[in-house]
């Protein structure tokens, strides 16, 4: 009897044990969303004023910035990924949309990569299946081919500093073609942003750094004067807004 | 013997005063089941209920007498239903409501339904109320309201024999004070719910638009056209609303600083909630101080007299204009499809005694 209480005991405080050591495993992932103007932070305080300029050289200010990621993943080493987040929408009027914290139980030496996708791949942009986002009104209409906004950027600008303030709506969605007859016809306007990455330590802070500044000039320059709203159905300006945000992103590993 | 009388004195003391200790047996509420329609739980994310205040039963029973009741006011003359008519989809049909001894207050009261699916849980046209419990509180002692104080309001309550045992059904307990009456009315709010319109109809499959009503909601859908979805939502946000708030061109100065009354900031001056569109032919007037009588006046507004502001949101990016600029056909049409938002049966049914 005495032997099989010992025996408990010992199984008890091995099993405690190898529990502390799983929890040790369990990685904390701390991840900031971050949006500056050319590294002069976008915050709600910084809302509203003519503060920022563009490439073309009108002023502009930020009214309201909401934008959508997607697929929020680790890379593994095996070539496998785990993903973290299905999707995440980010108001940078709601704190807490600002800070995801995360949980993974993947072994540290084998992650080899963070990545996420701007908007939402094809498969996943159907219409109306998801009800957090349908509460967040973030639909954009079935005859634009339904789904979801990726971005939406509205304020106003000012061609020149003396001109009338006019408003613009830079939203950013599939890009859908409605000139060839009544079919609609859709291009992608997703894309990935990836960071390899090394953790050293299980507790990692993420953050992922959106400059718009880029959505106004790289490869094409954008002149808010000739593009300010009414974009959504607009193929072509889609197609542009598609190539511009490639560099908008980047992703940094910071310990905290 | 004496012994034996001793400890039979202890015995009767000691179960008397445990007995004392005893609360009196008091049956919990009974959980109240939210009729949730089908499109809302397809389409939306569960409704915003209180932790501290759950439904209830006994709770909404009580809300219910409660928003009918006339002694919340300092002279006994109005109650929340004088202001938010049910007959009129629990709004009013003056421009700016009545508080006792006929004060004009400065806001046209907004309709009450669906308010558990307003995520932000922000209430007023200004979203001064964060909660439907603590927007319950002002009306009582607003000056152009009811004009009342709380003590007094509970004292009136007591006095009523009816009451205090509604009150220990609903919540346990006899004591009447602001949190309970406002709790039990925040629970009978949220219990107003619309969603059996003709467009409900339509989208769940028993039902059909008419062509006009088609070329409105197609033309409330298109950004290049009316764009109003952007703000009030679309089929798959069967709420109409965003809730937020936005400055939609009605001034260029603004005599009602809305939301930036609330928060300071200037630029939130001249913003306001965002109404629902359902229910709109049965909550006229509109805006947020009911200037205009009719909905063709509010589609006017959009088409052709917004003003411009600093602070007029970026989504009335047609302001040069004067807005959206509809043809009398397009304003035909939109009009017929925003008719098709109005359930008409809502709320008639809800009278003091029922």
């Amino acid at each position: 009897m005495k032997y099989i209480q010992w025996f408990r005991l010992c199984l008890f405080f091995g099993l405690a044990a190898c529990h502390s050591e799983m929890e040790e495993e369990k990685l904390r992932l701390e991840i900031d969303f971050e949006q500056h103007w050319n590294n002069s932070p976008i915050t709600p305080t910084t809302l509203n004023a003519y503060s920022f300029e563009n490439a073309a050289g009108e002023l502009l200010s930020i009214e309201r910035l909401r934008y959508l990621i997607s697929d929020l993943s680790l890379g593994l080493k095996d070539g496998s990924q785990v993903i973290l987040k299905a999707y995440h929408l980010i108001d940078i009027k709601s704190a807490e949309s600002l800070r995801l914290s995360l949980e993974t139980y993947v072994p540290l030496a084998d992650i080899q990569e963070v990545s996420f996708v701007f908007g939402l791949n094809r498969l996943a942009n159907q219409d109306g299946v998801y009800p957090d986002l349908n509460a967040a009104v973030w639909n954009v209409p079935q005859a634009l081919g339904g789904g979801y906004h990726f971005m939406q950027l509205d304020g106003k600008f000012k061609a020149q500093p003396t001109a009338e303030a006019i408003a613009y709506n830079f939203h950013a969605i599939q890009a859908v073609d409605k000139t060839a007859g009544t079919a609609l016809v859709f291009e992608d306007t997703f894309f990935k942003v990836s960071q390899q990455i090394s953790p050293q330590t299980a507790d990692q802070d993420l953050t992922i750094s959106m400059n718009l500044a880029e959505w106004f000039v790289n490869p094409h320059l954008w002149y808010l004067e000739k593009d300010n709203s009414m974009l959504m159905p607009n193929f072509e300006a889609q197609q542009r807004m598609a190539d511009n945000g490639k560099s908008v992103f980047s992703i940094v590993v910071k310990k905290n | 013997m004496v012994r034996t009388v001793f400890l039979l004195v202890m015995c009767s003391m000691v179960w008397t005063a445990c007995k004392k200790d005893q609360p009196e047996t008091i049956t919990p509420p009974a959980p109240y089941v939210l009729n949730i329609p089908p499109l809302f739980k397809e389409k939306l994310i569960p409704p915003v209920i209180p932790i501290d205040n759950p439904l209830t039963e006994e709770g909404v029973t009580l809300g219910k007498r409660l928003f009918f009741e006339k002694k919340l006011s300092v002279d006994g003359t109005i109650s929340c239903a004088s202001c938010h008519l049910p007959r009129q989809a629990f709004s009013d049909i003056r421009a700016v409501s009545l508080g006792v001894q006929k004060k004009e207050g400065s806001r046209n009261a907004m309709p009450l339904f669906n308010l558990a699916w307003n995520y932000d849980d922000r209430f007023d046209w200004d979203g001064k109320s964060l909660g439907l419990e603590a927007q319950a509180l002002e009306p009582v002692t607003h000056p152009l309201e009811m004009q009342n104080n709380w003590s007094v309001v509970a004292q009136s309550l007591r006095a009523n024999p009816d009451y205090p045992p509604m009150f220990t059904a609903a919540f346990g307990t006899p004591v009447i004070d602001s949190a309970s009456v406002t709790k039990a009315l925040a629970q009978f709010e949220r219990t107003l719910i619309s969603a059996n319109a003709p467009f409900d109809r339509y989208l769940m499959g028993v039902g059909n638009l008419t062509p006009a009503q088609q070329r409105g909601f197609e033309l409330f859908m298109a950004e290049d056209k009316g764009d109003c979805f952007h703000c009030h939502g679309s089929e798959n946000n069967p709420l109409w609303t965003d809730n937020a708030f936005h400055n939609n061109g009605l001034d260029s100065v603004f005599v009602d600083l809305g939301l930036g009354g609330v928060t300071g900031d200037p630029a939130d001056n001249g913003k306001f909630r965002t109404p629902s569109l359902r229910n709109l032919t049965r909550t006229a007037p509109y805006m947020h101080d009911g200037r205009f009588q009719t909905l063709e006046a509010v589609i006017d507004h959009y088409s052709e007299g917004l003003r411009p502001s600093p602070t007029i949101d970026p989504l009335m990016k047609k302001v040069q204009q004067g807005g959206v600029r509809l043809t009398d056909q397009e304003k035909a049409d939109l009009l017929a499809f925003l008719r098709s938002l109005t359930e008409n049966q809502f709320g008639r049914d809800i009278t003091p005694t029922n």
